[in-house]
């Protein structure tokens, strides 16, 4: 809040504040884009329908919120009997708060990261942009690329080490 | 065993900057949920403050009665209290959250089942092709199924989407997601589809370079309608004669009439049809009495009584017993119970098969390697479907009785099955088919009955149900599946040539009777059969003749006589002596040619007998079949390594329909490796024994 007190915030500027945290949140536990839409919205439609909160400051309701979420997207998951690859949820914690920082909703986190991005070479900004822009799986990015699909295994792993030191220095 | 901290702590940062990039990289961004959440509660605060307002004054009822209106207006004050009560306790169960008025201190209380359940987290690797499916199929079952920004006051949240919990009610499921509507299809007369079609085949084999073979005499094809129609249980009498003229007249629709769709003939067709749709295995399974009750309810739609994708809704919706001598006996349910088995697998493989004309088992172990479209989950998705919503038990007479168990909640169905990397993943029964290609028409169900609505109107029932009669006549589809090397070459005019026989079948009204007077009037049935290597007279054809032959068969330009009283075991007993006895006694053709020519100053060689006929004929083929090292299909190369072997006679097997094959089974893939001394001469043999014993192994 920029130390705000949390009781001056509307409910619309709550959601704005916090909105893109618990969706970056929600996607990195393991949502699709559009569950994480749905358990986003309803994140913000519990805590609202309930008496107004206390606003300590922005950390402990972007905690606080997190935490909400979390508890929908197990909800969601036992209903629907789904099981994915289990890991520790603390660790992701953890992991967010050392990248994003505990207040923060990952915007200068995505801004760094795209910065990073363009001091890849050509090749490596071209599988990574494969990859996760358009979904190519990596036989196919290696097809694209003449390498084998080791190779673009390789590829890819290299860029996100050199993106993670580059980030992690723009965020220091 | 689970992975340390620092291995779970890397697999978090891996996937917090995989998610980052795809948002970094514009796959995919935060939304702007604020004028949504607020609509919502505005919404709700408006139908909460209005809803119980209820005059309760007396106004100018006399004094005596006040009481009935107060009673009334409190009940239903209650009704409606307890109403939004119950709604704002379920809504505050699935959240299951801490207080609010102390959020900075109870922030981290999750309640400790949630915390200990730990069902799921994060996602090791966003590459994950597997994961990226179910992270695909999450939309259709869940957000987007329901539209994005739509939870109203009464509303779940999600995890089920507004069809399936409309569904999902007491009352039976008759609607399907989406239903495709019939299109209106211009009748045309059976002589002029004929016509087209013969034109498109002819097209089609002047484009591929294709001499069809000389048309037969009218003679020749009644006794070919008593042979392939009737099954050859009696020799061109003056019915088939008739029959043939009414052909050669261009009269189809008298053929139809007088002989298609007289009783013995279409009950014979019926017979022939019910066991293609059950498959030879679970033919064999079905009692005499059982398969006469089958034919008999796919008779009427031969005589064009019953529309068959009715008929096809009645098998998939069915409740009672398959024992025709049970009271409860309903012959609509032969098909499934005839097909139940280990995980409605042989249920969704015969579904896909002569319903959807969908090569789709492949996709039970891993992504169909030809059918882009057709991925595991896909599969998984639709056996779910079958697996949890077809329930069976033991009737009184011992055999299976199907209840559907309409109105059941859907939404915590599920089934597990393993990924191709040995992960054990689940899927939820839900299935959504856009077929054919290019078609608007989406086949989208998450129960039997929502299926059976979904394909009823669908052109891909058309289009199976044209291709399965096809077969019936030809022995071949006239559009055949990826993965089948014996599949007729791909060329437009059989897409053409099929897309018109389905069409026409809709257009009238799923008459199968009619739809297999066209295909028996048509160009295949009156031409004349080409040299096969099993005939005595290839002896003296050459290597390009018999090719020429073979593609010719294939391309539906000669007419195929089918051959399928040899056995298996016959075969492979064939195949293994020969092979151990070494390369010379397999006596190529070429040298037959070569005696035969310097022989033919002599005296004929003494007539051989059927037997000796028999082997001769077996021994020329097996010849063919034992210089041939290329694998039968190129796709099986991929399998390589110490296993190939074994998976690549798997494969045969699962081509044919044999998706279990049994120890006898490999057992005589391993005799054929030894003797034959080479992979490539034993899988062709293999794939000739099978293919020659019609697979009815």
């Amino acid at each position: 809040m920029s130390q705000q007190s949390g009781s001056d915030l509307s409910p619309q500027e709550l959601i704005m504040r916090h909105q893109s945290g618990v969706w970056r949140y929600l996607r990195v536990l393991g949502c699709d884009c559009s569950t994480a839409d749905d358990l986003t919205q309803e994140t913000f439609l519990t805590i609202l329908r309930r008496p107004p909160f206390e606003q300590l400051n922005d950390h402990a309701t972007a905690a606080y919120l997190r935490r909400i979420a979390r508890n929908l997207f197990i909800s969601l998951k036992r209903r629907d009997k789904r099981m994915q690859l289990v890991a520790a949820v603390e660790s992701l914690d953890e992991v967010w708060d050392r990248w994003m920082g505990a207040k923060e909703d990952g915007e200068e986190f995505v801004h760094a990261l795209r910065e990073c991005f363009e001091g890849l070479t050509e090749r490596a900004q071209c599988a990574l942009r494969l990859r996760f822009a358009d979904e190519v799986n990596r036989v196919q990015i290696g097809e694209k690329l003449g390498i084998t699909e080791h190779g673009a295994k390789n590829l890819m792993q290299r860029a996100k080490q050199q993106l993670k030191e580059c980030v992690q220095t723009k965020l220091k | 065993m689970r992975p340390d901290k620092a291995e779970m702590t890397d697999r978090a940062t891996e996937r917090l900057f995989d998610v980052m990039l795809c948002e970094a990289l514009g796959q995919s961004k935060p939304p702007d949920v604020s004028e949504h959440v607020l609509a919502i509660l505005d919404a709700e605060r408006d139908s909460i403050v209005v809803s119980p307002s209820i005059d309760t004054s007396p106004k100018s009822e006399p004094s005596g009665r006040a009481w009935l209106p107060l009673a009334l207006s409190a009940a239903l004050l209650l009704a409606v209290s307890a109403y939004f009560f119950e709604v704002r306790r379920n809504r505050n169960a699935v959240a299951d959250l801490p207080d609010v008025a102390q959020q900075s201190d109870r922030a981290d209380e999750t309640p400790a089942n949630v915390r200990d359940e730990v069902v799921e987290g994060l996602r090791d690797d966003i590459s994950d092709k597997v994961a990226r499916q179910e992270d695909d199929a999450e939309p259709k079952s869940a957000g987007q199924g329901r539209g994005r920004f739509e939870i109203a006051l009464n509303d779940v949240p999600f995890g089920i989407s507004k069809e399936r919990r409309d569904n999902s009610s007491t009352e039976p499921v008759t609607h399907p997601t989406v239903k495709p509507q019939a299109r209106k299809i211009e009748r045309l007369p059976s002589a002029e589809i004929v016509r087209q079609l013969n034109g498109m085949l002819e097209e089609g084999w002047q484009r591929m370079g294709i001499q069809p073979e000389p048309l037969i005499s009218e003679e020749a094809f009644a006794t070919r309608l008593s042979s392939v129609v009737v099954g050859g249980k009696r020799s061109g009498t003056n019915k088939e004669r008739e029959a043939a003229s009414a052909v050669a007249k261009g009269d189809v629709d008298r053929f139809v009439r007088m002989y298609v769709k007289s009783d013995d003939v279409s009950h014979e067709l019926s017979r022939q049809w019910s066991r293609y749709l059950m498959g030879d295995s679970a033919w064999n399974r079905l009692s005499d009495v059982q398969r006469r009750e089958m034919s008999n309810y796919f008779g009427s739609a031969f005589l064009g009584k019953s529309p068959y994708n009715l008929l096809v809704r009645s098998m998939l919706t069915a409740e009672g017993s398959a024992v025709p001598e049970d009271a409860a006996f309903e012959p609509a349910t032969l098909w499934m119970s005839g097909l139940a088995g280990a995980r409605a697998v042989p249920l969704t493989n015969r579904f896909c098969e002569v319903f959807l004309d969908l090569d789709a088992s492949c996709a039970r172990c891993h992504a169909h390697p030809l059918e882009s479209r057709i991925a595991q989950r896909d599969y998984w998705g639709l056996n779910a479907i079958f697996q949890t919503g077809v329930h069976w038990r033991i009737g009184p007479q011992g055999g299976l009785q199907i209840a559907q168990q309409q109105g059941r909640d859907y939404s915590k169905d599920a089934v597990f099955y393993e990924a191709e990397d040995g992960r054990q993943l689940v899927a939820t029964p839900y299935v959504s088919f856009v077929l054919p290609e290019n078609s608007t028409q989406e086949i989208r169900a998450t129960n039997v009955h929502e299926l059976a609505s979904a394909i009823e109107h669908s052109e891909r029932l058309a289009r199976a149900t044209v291709n399965g009669l096809w077969k019936l006549v030809y022995g071949n589809r006239l559009v055949g599946q990826a993965s089948n090397p014996l599949s007729p070459p791909k060329d437009k005019a059989f897409q053409a040539a099929s897309q018109l026989l389905a069409d026409q079948l809709i257009a009238y009204d799923y008459d199968l009777g009619t739809a297999i007077g066209w295909i028996v009037s048509s160009r295949p049935m009156q031409l004349s059969s080409a040299i096969s290597i099993l005939d005595p007279e290839s002896v003296t054809a050459d290597n390009q003749q018999l090719t020429q032959a073979d593609l010719q068969r294939q391309a539906f330009a000669a007419f195929n006589d089918r051959d399928d009283d040899w056995t298996f075991q016959e075969l492979i007993a064939a195949s293994v002596r020969l092979g151990s006895a070494g390369k010379e006694s397999l006596i190529p053709p070429q040298n037959l040619l070569a005696q035969t020519g310097q022989d033919s100053s002599q005296a004929k060689p003494p007539e051989k007998s059927k037997a000796e006929q028999r082997d001769a004929a077996l021994n020329r083929s097996l010849s063919a079949a034992s210089t041939d090292t290329s694998l039968p299909a190129q796709w099986m190369a991929s399998f390589q390594g110490d296993n190939g072997f074994e998976h690549q006679v798997k494969h045969l097997f699962y081509m044919a329909g044999s998706f279990q094959p049994s120890e006898k089974q490999l057992e005589a893939a391993v005799r054929l490796r030894r003797a034959a001394g080479s992979d490539g001469v034993a899988l062709n043999q293999l794939w000739w024994a099978i293919r020659l014993s019609d697979a009815s192994l």
